[in-house]
């Protein structure tokens, strides 16, 4: 968690607490003074102010009913505060207020539930000393004659804090979004309840009025896409049918599709991003391909599958999509990096080279190794040109027919008649006999909540770093490899050489260091000086012939998994959807063997090759 | 296709959700019960006592936690 207390989230977090402190001690005040109906309106109208706040602050996308019920809300809250002078008006408004921008706050930051909770009881615990002294109302002394029986119950209070959080959580990790939402009325109308059972507070007609109309626009907000599909999809109005669509057009998406589209199907790819756009895994100039696998000989099956399809996509292209580079392994002697490659090379028959450091120094005298150091070269290993390869292939799926549509999310899977519907943030429903979800760190959020459980987003910079003067031709692609080299302290670099791209430098980053956990939502903070200090010190020591201070910056997304390895399988939810996720920041090569799978997947046809190692099944959950 | 145990999973999933706005809802009834205290006071222990409780259960079952978290 130390990792995750950047700058921005200390900042969240701090006014969260703040956030915390109102809305505990409004309700609690509330509580003890019969103000209960005043606190169930408040949560009641929270979700809009978090909408509201979403949608002006934030910018997200609001349909025209929910402009018009957000309106309504306003409009009760006003009748409330000119006709019902039974309620205690700041009450609600203050539960609102709070709860409402509380859950907007938690949308911005990295932390999950009980850290977040944790840092805001951490400031406030922090503050309350300070409060004590400069409030002398404020007082931590209990009244003399309290009854054992209450003390008992104040030392449960953590418990109403942490309980609740602990059941949401675990509702949230089983249910997709859509269900989430309807929980939104059981604490409100819980509250009018005790308002009405309990306490017996007064309450006006108006004020049920109100609390009855707020309660129905909450109503039809949850209930919106529901209300959607009864309208269109039950009558048959679906705008379009497809046997199979895509959904992600990263990498892998772009693969699927490639090698679905023939003329015979109804192919469509969907991306909610534009063709280009840099916010997951996918972007960028250049990935390695090599085959003498260090992470383990059960990927050689899908690396010799993937291999066949690059070739393939290469022979289709008048581009350079393959940069034949080689690629070097460089580790101490017994690391997994030289170990494990040596194995993975003699099984799968792989050429390659065993150098010792001298050897090294001879052949690639950019590195700098100790005399300890081993390597292992491959000559067939390559880098690829990314991003190109990734447009070749929506370009020639598009030539054999199949669509494409950018700028639409999807909203949600169901199965219906026999297929799947797909609501799109467009309004447009579409209905397909098989769907493939590549939506990298998106896909756990509303499509496939299943897989949540298994995958954590995670933000990881990645670096260009310029040859000195000089020494420019030392790191092209005819002269320099593509290469891992696993340090001493076991941390894991990899590059590609200048010149594989577009893009100017040696690409350098870290496999296995300054990885953030991130919701992909949030918005990229710049990156850390420290981060930089720390790649330039490895780089600085590892590659001497480059300027240790890196020319440029980026954020990448590994959605990673337990084991780092891939989740491909069908979902349990809804038959004929089939996914593909957890690259776990070394996917990328295996692209064109994946989207092979899918797409033999999607057609029920035979698989070329056996999957049963990248189930999720495996983590025996 | 739904199976048994998924349908099981997934009630339990919602009472989860349920039964967390429900405690929520009817924990006016339990500060009602401290009305002996001022308002001030029961936030200060509250803040307090929340802080331990957290990282009483963040230590016992952190792993647990952070799994549900997905």
């Amino acid at each position: 968690m130390r990792a995750r207390l950047n700058q921005r989230n200390v900042l969240i977090h701090g006014s969260a607490a703040v956030l915390v402190v109102l809305n505990w001690g409004t309700f609690i005040w509330a509580s003890i003074n019969g103000h209960v109906a005043e606190s169930g309106l408040g949560y009641l109208i929270a979700p809009f102010i978090a909408i509201g706040t979403g949608a002006f602050i934030l910018g997200d996308r609001m349909s025209v009913l929910r402009r018009c019920l957000l309106f309504i809300i306003a409009l009760c809250v006003l009748v409330l505060i000119l006709r019902s002078a039974e309620l205690d008006h700041w009450v609600y408004l203050t539960i609102g207020l709070t709860w409402g921008s509380y859950a907007c706050l938690k949308k911005l930051t990295s932390l999950d539930a009980f850290d977040g909770l944790f840092c805001e009881t951490v400031v406030l615990s922090a503050l309350l000393p300070v409060l004590l002294m400069l409030l002398p109302s404020l007082t931590m002394q209990l009244p003399p004659a309290l009854p054992g029986i209450s003390l008992a119950l104040l030392a449960l209070c953590g418990f109403i804090s942490v309980m609740p959080l602990w059941l949401f959580a675990k509702a949230a990790s089983a249910l997709p979004l859509s269900v989430m939402g309807i929980f939104q009325f059981v604490l409100p109308t819980t509250q009018l309840i005790v308002a009405l059972w309990f306490y017996h507070q007064p309450i006006s007609a108006n004020t049920i009025l109100c609390f009855s109309a707020i309660w129905l626009a909450l109503l039809l907000i949850v209930g919106e896409p529901f209300l959607h599909r009864f309208l269109f999809c039950a009558k048959g109005q679906i705008v379009k049918r497809f046997d199979v669509v895509v959904v992600g057009l990263g990498i892998m998406g772009a693969a699927s599709l490639w090698q679905l589209a023939h003329p015979g199907l109804r192919v469509l790819g969907i991306e909610a991003g534009g063709p280009t756009h840099a916010k997951g895994s996918s972007h960028g100039g250049t990935r390695i391909f090599r085959r003498a696998y260090w992470e383990g000989e059960a990927y050689l099956p899908l690396l010799n599958l993937a291999h066949t399809g690059w070739e393939r996509l290469q022979s289709s292209s008048d581009k350079r999509l393959l940069v034949p580079a080689g690629g070097v392994f460089i580790g101490p002697r017994a690391s997994d990096i030289v170990a494990g490659s040596l194995r993975t090379a003699r099984t799968g028959n792989i050429a390659h080279e065993s150098w010792d450091a001298a050897e090294l120094g001879r052949r690639l005298p950019q590195f700098s190794a100790s005399h300890d150091m081993q390597a292992v070269f491959e000559p067939g290993a390559y880098a690829i040109a990314a991003e190109d390869a990734r447009l070749h292939m929506l370009s020639e799926a598009v030539d054999r027919q199949a669509q494409l549509c950018f700028g639409s999310s999807v909203q949600a899977l169901h199965s219906s008649n026999g297929g799947i519907c797909l609501d799109l943030s467009s309004g447009q429903q579409i209905q397909a006999d098989a769907v493939i979800v590549t939506a990298g760190p998106w896909i756990a959020n509303a499509l496939l909540p299943e897989l949540r459980a298994y995958l954590t987003p995670k933000r990881v910079p990645i670096y260009w770093f310029a040859p000195r003067k000089g020494c420019e031709y030392a790191f092209t692609a005819d002269n320099f490899p593509v290469f891992l080299y696993e340090c001493k302290d076991g941390s894991l670099l990899y590059g590609i050489p200048s010149g594989a791209s577009q893009e100017a430098g040696v690409k350098i980053g870290f496999h296995n260091r300054q990885q953030l956990p991130s919701d992909p939502d949030s918005a990229a903070p710049a990156i850390d000086a420290t981060l930089i200090r720390q790649i330039s010190s490895y780089v600085s020591a590892i590659l001497p012939d480059l300027s240790p201070q890196p020319s440029r910056g980026k954020w990448c997304f590994y959605t990673m998994s337990g084991d780092e390895s891939f989740l491909l399988g069908e979902s349990q939810r809804h038959a004929g959807v089939y996914y593909a996720s957890a690259c776990s920041g070394h996917g990328f090569k295996f692209a064109t063997g994946i989207g092979a799978l899918l797409s033999s997947m999607a057609q029920k046809q035979a698989l070329q090759i056996d999957i049963t190692p990248f189930h999720p099944s495996r983590f025996g959950r | 296709m739904m199976h048994m145990p998924k349908v099981a999973s997934y009630a339990a999933a919602a009472t989860s959700g349920v039964a967390a706005n429900l405690i929520l809802g009817a924990s006016s009834l339990y500060w009602k019960r401290l009305a002996a205290i001022a308002p001030s006071t029961l936030l200060g222990y509250r803040i307090v006592v929340s802080l331990a409780s957290l990282s009483l259960v963040m230590l016992l079952w952190g792993d647990s936690a952070a799994c549900v978290q997905g």
